[in-house]
């Protein structure tokens, strides 16, 4: 038996013991998923260090083109890294802050701008547009965009005698805005279901193929 | 000793200063006077420091320490005029308190824990001079005292008056203890014996009490005592006062004493002590005269003319008569203190033995330390006198109340009118003219300092202020409407004084016994006590041991060190409880508070749950101590309970039995059962659905007749987007590169894989190289896995021509980015950074400057997220917008990036496009990796491919290759054009121009790939042989050249391939071609699936254009020469260039079916039709993606089943119960 065979057969085995988990919680189950998380810690520690920490090494540090300037850019990520080492530790814990707050406050920045320039801007770009090409299609886009807007906003007027209520046309969008919505999120659901069911005929398939031979 | 010289607190050492005065007076007699030496106390000095001012023999500035000049300075005149009582106490423990056992204001006696360690005996070491100073150890509680002396050393130093009297080892801190101290016996000094005084410093002392003849011995002197080992002076351990830090001119304010309580009641800082310079000659004679049999004497060394009979220890300390002992300085005036001694006035009054007179209450014998040289009864009065006789008149003359008193009188004779006074005030006011009223039992003047309430024992400022009549002070409105515009009468009368009283009385209730209402806030959270034993006074808890215990002398040192350490718990509280672990540990109860103990099992009710373990350590502890178990009396109910116990939630409960009814009482609790093993349960209606599930997913692999539902369209809607992505790839060019992202992990790989194997063998069929990139480590792996799989399909292969593939040549791998934003952001700035590197941290030779470079850019996404990062961070940097590959649950949020105008250039959505891209990838490979069929020995391959064969001009009017994907009218065949309605679009392929070409024999000028063939939609050729799988034959012409140039094709296959009558399997096979055989390719099908070659013998027919190798000649009388397809864009790439998308037509399906098309035929040159053939039988066996799809038809619709079923059981339910 070749290697691809046990491996095709090691994979067969392995589904079957996740799908015991139908039975409930068992220890072939949990074999099974120990051992895929096993794997993907290892695969990816090699991986990281192969593809991320030698290649900036060899960029950096150990590259006879870079000078102190170099070498001291390829030593900050390294200090940031030993300084989350220290969130074990509760005396020199506080450390750690200076690279959590780096990645932070950069990562922040970066999402930032590219909600604004990937998401907001070319989303309000196609709305706009689909109001021009698609009267319909446009009109209904525009509105279940306002009225999902207006669903999730909760200001309201005290009025005189003390309640507190929405205006009608208020209350009226925000009733629209509440079944674009629910359309989107059994939208979502329905896709889960077919996403679930193609990973599983997908296993299926690959079972019934190990054993029929098809 | 007493225990209460345990209870001083290190902070209070202007007590010790007083005390240390006293001592050092004595100090100083062997080395100034030899002929007494006899120590006073720090009274005497200041006494004698008054008596010198008085006389105008001694400066009295010079006479005083720093701080005292300061402090005599600024009230001239009133030397002794001592306004503050809390400075009054402070001195008053360094004088008749002394004697009289008074404590300082929290611990009467505290003061003399390090009081009585200075009689330390005399160390031989220390009475050399020693140097410098050496630090001490924090840990030692004596620190401070020892850094005391030190001080005391520094403060001599500066006296003038102390200059010409310093010894030798004047800097010897405790030199003045030497001449003092008895020694005690080596075997009784358990301190000495342990070598550690921080170990208990006060025990040795104990013994020294009791076993008075013991020898000197240096061994025996704590080390710290010596001096000689012990550091000196931590300026830290020391006020700053005290240390001198703060100059000589800080005095030893009332902040530093008592923490700032003078100014709390507004009273000024006490008076700075006179300072007195005493020479135990002076004063030693008077009590001297009788002294007691046991009493200590101290004499002066060198003192021969003493009558007392000096112990040998003394011989030790004063060995050199006149050698300078002591570091104090010692009087030069003699006289003064005669004076002071022998021309007192007549004594005050006595006291009765005062109330803080410990030793008396606690039973034990007088002190012994030698400071007490007079008779208890009679010392105080005689200090007294002499206290009394050269001070001056206090402003109160006639009284005995200290100064801070008659201060207070003062202020409480201002007019409240023109002095507002607060609560505080007023109570002080008050307080004031309540003591004044009290019959004065001293009369003499010219004590300030000293008055009957320190005698009596009311020193300490709890008991000073207790001690006050609380109801002589509650009139207090008279003395305010003597002074404000108030009616007396009314003020006065019997209904408001009743009202008053009662007020006060609801407010006394509240307050510690025997305190005023008007008491400041201060005092009444200090729960100040009356000298009762219920008090929290410290005083008061000892006092009442002393008199219930026996003395503390006679416990062993176990008992005696058991005993410091419940000293150190906190007051016991009244009332304790009776329970069971009160008795066992008393104490316990009111230190921890109880908290119910419920073992069970955990809620939200706030009990403890136990674990077995404990709860079997708790049965255990139950049965030691024979608790029962509290039966708890009210069952706390859950707040599941109570949701499901609401009226509206009756419908929603499963069965009513399993209510938990909460007026029901408790149910017995059940016998104890043996414990099973637990039972593993399942849900058999998971199961069964689960069960159900999987019967419809796998039915339709195996049963043909549960196959419902229609296959994927074999082409994507004109519009869509992933039409859009389809024409976005296929614009790719040989040797571009495009970048593709894995964003997935092996979990989604069923259906995402379909779509990341489409995409690639897109990109490689364009002849581009994909490069792959990924957040996703391990689905960066799992997609190189995917494209070496493809790659190494030879089938593959063979249709792009290429006998191997290498990676960093035809294909990378690139690095796994981390970091998600930050990763893809880095590599859309930095891509020849990141490109530099494979996964493996191989060099890749990828020279690619920027994000635009890549020709296209793909991405498979499996969550919403990750698309979302690659429509924001990668879209707005690169040439194209991107296309996307995600699935059906990321579809409804990242639908709207791929709408017009937005961050997508296409959108592959989940199973279903991927089957579509397949199937139009097999329509341009002609199913090439198909398994070839099980009667065909030859290689060739069966095809499903719709045969919309459409006719191309291979060659044409320009000598290359060009691009031959002509607009053309095409009909769409097979189940697609069976279940979609046809439009009338005709499709332009959008990848039929300008092609380079660089074929040696041809121009390299670009053609316009001009299109001889022209659509005739109605002119169906013969043949439209339809198929199962809906091919059809082409009538292809053959390419005409004219100029000659003619194109060849190379069999590259291992077998044989058959030639066959038509463009499809179906077709009769006419002649087999052998491996490396070479024909004369005169045409070929729309899709390039079948080419169309001429035989040696003149015969043509179809081969399948996986098979063969084309190659070209320039010249029909040049060889032909073989076609590199990456050197020359145009043949191989034009051979087997995708089929544009194509829609099929009304005119192009004339008699279209759900099996059959019709063929369109343009041709340059028309040939005669291939030989209509019969239907072939129906094929059998589906490939898997077809069981696929119909297997997650039926498992939809079983789960469609489920819900609604469900639903619909729970409707009913609901229905039932309401109806009964």
């Amino acid at each position: 038996m070749s290697g691809e065979q046990i491996g095709l057969w090691a994979g067969l085995i392995l589904t079957l013991m996740v799908f015991s988990y139908l039975l409930g919680d068992n220890f072939l189950y949990r074999i099974a998923i120990y051992c895929f998380v096993g794997l993907t810690a290892g695969y990816t520690l090699v991986v990281t260090v192969e593809s991320v920490l030698v290649p900036w090494l060899r960029g950096t540090l150990l590259s006879p083109e870079s000078g102190v300037g170099g070498m001291t850019i390829g030593l900050i990520p390294f200090i940031l890294g030993l300084l989350l080492l220290f969130k074990t530790s509760s005396r020199i814990g506080r450390a750690s802050n200076i690279a959590i707050a780096f990645l932070i406050g950069v990562g922040t920045a970066v999402a930032l701008v590219g909600a604004i320039a990937g998401t907001i801007l070319p989303l309000a770009a196609a709305t706009g547009s689909a109001v021009r090409v698609d009267v319909l299609s446009g009109f209904l886009l525009f509105l279940g965009v306002a009225c999902t807007l207006v669903y999730f906003q909760h200001m309201a007027q005290r009025s005189a005698n003390g309640q507190i209520r929405r205006r009608l046309v208020i209350r009226a969008a925000a009733g629209v805005g509440r079944i674009f919505v629910i359309l989107t999120l059994g939208a979502l659901y329905a896709g889960a279901i077919l996403t679930s069911l193609t990973i599983f005929s997908e296993r299926i398939s690959y079972i019934l193929s190990r054993i029929m031979g098809g | 000793m007493s225990d209460d010289f345990k209870k001083q607190p290190p902070n209070q050492p202007p007590d010790d200063d007083e005390s240390l005065d006293w001592l050092r007076g004595v100090t100083d007699e062997g080395g100034k006077s030899s002929d007494s030496g006899f120590g006073f106390t720090g009274e005497l000095q200041w006494k004698q420091g008054a008596g010198a001012g008085d006389s105008s023999e001694a400066p009295a500035d010079d006479l005083l320490f720093d701080w005292q000049q300061a402090s005599t300075s600024d009230r001239p005149g009133v030397p002794n005029a001592s306004t503050g009582f809390t400075g009054e106490l402070d001195w008053k423990k360094a004088s008749g308190e002394e004697a009289s056992g008074g404590s300082a204001h929290d611990d009467p006696l505290a003061w003399m824990k390090d009081f009585n360690l200075e009689p330390e005996p005399p160390s031989p070491a220390a009475s050399e001079p020693t140097d410098g100073t050496k630090p001490v150890a924090n840990d030692d509680p004596l620190t401070w005292m020892k850094a005391f002396d030190v001080h005391m050393a520094q403060t001599s130093q500066l006296d003038p008056r102390k200059a010409p009297n310093a010894a030798p080892d004047s800097n010897d801190p405790m030199s003045w203890l030497e001449n003092f101290t008895p020694p005690p016996s080596a075997a009784s000094s358990p301190a000495a014996a342990s070598g550690s005084a921080s170990v208990d410093p006060l025990a040795w002392m104990k013994d020294f009490e009791i076993e008075q003849q013991a020898e000197d011995s240096a061994d025996d002197a704590p080390s710290w005592l010596t001096g000689a080992d012990e550091p000196s002076v931590p300026g830290d351990d020391l006020p700053p006062w005290l240390t001198g830090e703060e100059g000589p001119q800080s005095p030893p304010t009332d902040d530093d004493l008592l923490g700032g309580l003078d100014e709390a009641l507004g009273i000024v800082p006490p008076p700075a002590r006179t300072a007195s310079v005493l020479t135990t000659d002076d004063v030693s004679l008077d009590w001297m005269t009788a002294p007691k049999d046991d009493m200590p004497i101290v004499p002066t060394p060198g003192a021969e003319n003493s009558d007392l009979e000096l112990p040998d220890w003394w011989d030790d300390v004063g060995a050199e008569p006149g050698a300078d002992l002591g570091e104090i300085a010692v009087s030069p005036f003699p006289e003064e203190m005669m004076h002071y001694v022998h021309g007192s006035p007549a004594a005050p009054p006595q006291e009765p033995v005062p109330e803080g007179d410990i030793f008396a209450q606690l039973g034990l014998p007088a002190v012994e330390t030698g400071y007490e040289f007079v008779d208890k009864d009679a010392g105080a009065a005689e200090n007294k006198d002499w206290f009394a006789e050269d001070e001056p008149p206090p402003p109160s003359a006639g009284t005995s109340k200290p100064d801070w008193l008659s201060s207070l009188e003062d202020m409480s004779e201002i007019p409240q009118a023109q002095l507002p006074l607060s609560a505080e005030d007023d109570f002080f006011a008050e307080l004031s003219a309540t003591r004044a009223e009290k019959p004065v039992a001293k009369e003499s003047a010219g004590l300030p300092d000293f008055d009957t309430y320190a005698a009596s024992g009311l020193d300490d400022i709890d008991k000073l202020l207790a001690s006050y009549d609380t109801a002589n002070l509650l009139p207090k409105a008279p003395d305010t409407a003597s002074t404000a515009d108030i009616d007396l009468d009314k003020l006065l009368s019997d209904t408001e004084m009743q009202q008053i009283n009662s007020l006060r009385s609801a407010e006394r209730s509240g307050l510690p016994e025997g305190l005023s209402p008007d008491a400041p806030g201060w005092l009444t959270e200090l729960g100040v006590s009356h000298g009762t034993v219920s008090g929290t006074s410290a005083a008061a808890i000892l006092r009442k041991q002393a008199d219930q215990e026996r003395p503390v002398e006679e416990l062993s040192d176990r008992l005696f060190a058991l005993r410091e350490a419940g000293m150190e718990m906190p007051p016991e509280p009244e009332a304790p409880s009776s329970s069971i672990i009160a008795n066992l540990l008393p104490g316990v109860n009111e230190l921890i508070p109880l908290t119910p103990l419920h073992p069970g099992a955990p809620s939200i009710s706030g009990t403890f749950a136990l674990e077995e373990s404990q709860q079997k350590k708790l049965d255990i502890l139950k049965t030691l101590v024979a608790i029962e178990d509290e039966k708890p009396q009210f069952s706390p109910t859950s707040a599941i309970d109570l949701t499901l116990s609401h009226p509206n939630m009756g419908d929603f409960v499963d069965d009513t039995d399993d209510m938990p009814e909460l007026d029901k009482e408790p149910a017995k609790p059940a016998k104890p059962k043996k414990v099973a093993a637990p039972r593993t349960r399942y849900r058999f209606d998971r199961l069964l659905l689960a069960l159900l599930l999987t019967a419809a997913v796998v039915l339709p692999f195996i049963v043909p007749a549960l196959r419902f539902g229609d296959l994927p369209p074999a082409q994507f809607a004109a519009g869509s987007m992933a039409a859009a992505a389809y024409e976005q790839v296929a614009t790719l060019r040989p040797g571009q590169v495009a970048l593709v992202g894995i964003e997935y992990g092996p979990g989604a790989a069923g259906e995402l894989d379909p779509a990341l194997d489409a995409l690639l063998r897109h990109i490689l069929l364009q002849g581009a190289r994909p490069a792959l990139i990924g957040g996703d480590a391990v689905g960066l792996l799992h997609a190189r896995n995917v494209l070496e799989q493809i790659i190494n399909d030879s089938g593959f292969r063979a249709q792009l021509g290429r006998k191997t593939m290498t990676a960093n040549r035809d294909y990378y791998v690139l690095r796994y980015l981390p970091g998600a934003a930050l990763g893809l952001r880095s590599f859309a700035q930095d891509v020849p950074a990141w490109a530099a590197t494979d996964v493996n941290g191989q060099p890749t030779g990828l020279r690619i400057g920027q994000l635009r470079d890549f020709a296209l850019v793909a991405a498979v996404v499996e969550h919403v997220e990750d698309a979302r990062l690659w429509a924001e961070q990668i879209a707005p940097l690169a040439a194209q917008p991107p296309i996307l590959a995600v699935g059906q649950s990321a579809a409804p949020l990242i639908q709207p990036y791929a709408a017009p105008g937005g961050s997508l250039g296409g959108l592959l959505i989940g199973y279903r496009d991927s089957y579509t891209y397949q199937s139009l990838l097999d329509v341009a490979m002609g199913l090439a990796t198909a398994a070839p069929p099980q009667d065909a020995p030859a290689t060739e391959l069966p095809t499903e491919a719709p045969a919309t064969a459409l006719p191309t001009t291979l060659p044409t009017e320009s000598q290359t290759l060009e691009v031959t994907s002509l607009p053309t009218e095409s009909g769409v065949q097979g189940e697609q054009a069976a279940t979609s309605a046809p439009t009338e679009t005709p499709t332009l392929p959008s990848t039929a121009t300008e092609t380079p070409t660089e074929v040696p024999t041809a121009t390299s000028a670009p053609t316009e790939a001009p299109t001889v063939a022209s659509a005739q939609s109605d002119q169906p050729t013969a043949t439209g042989v339809p198929t199962e799988a809906g091919t059809a034959d082409a009538a292809v012409t053959p390419a005409s050249t004219p100029d000659g140039v003619q194109v060849f094709a190379v069999v590259d296959a291992s077998d044989l391939v058959r030639v066959r009558e038509g463009a499809g399997r179906s077709f009769p096979a006419i002649e087999t071609l052998k491996p490396g055989q070479r024909v004369q390719v005169i045409g070929r099908t729309g899709d390039s699936v079948w080419i169309q070659v001429r035989l040696e013998d003149g015969r043509e027919g179809w081969v399948s254009a996986s098979l063969l190798r084309l190659e070209t000649s320039a010249t029909p009388t040049t060889s032909a020469s073989r076609i590199d397809p990456y050197a020359v864009v145009g043949l191989d790439s034009d051979v087997f260039m995708l089929p544009p998308l194509q829609e099929a037509t009304p005119d192009a399906l004339p008699e279209a079916t759900a099996e059959a098309t019709e063929v369109i035929v343009t041709a340059a040159a028309p040939t005669p039709p291939p030989a209509p053939t019969p239907l072939p039988p129906p094929q059998t066996g589906l490939p898997d993606r077809d069981k696929r799809w119909y297997g997650m038809t039926l498992g939809l619709i079983a789960v469609i089943a489920i819900i609604a079923l469900g639903a619909v059981i729970n409707i009913l339910r609901a229905l039932f119960r309401r109806a009964s």
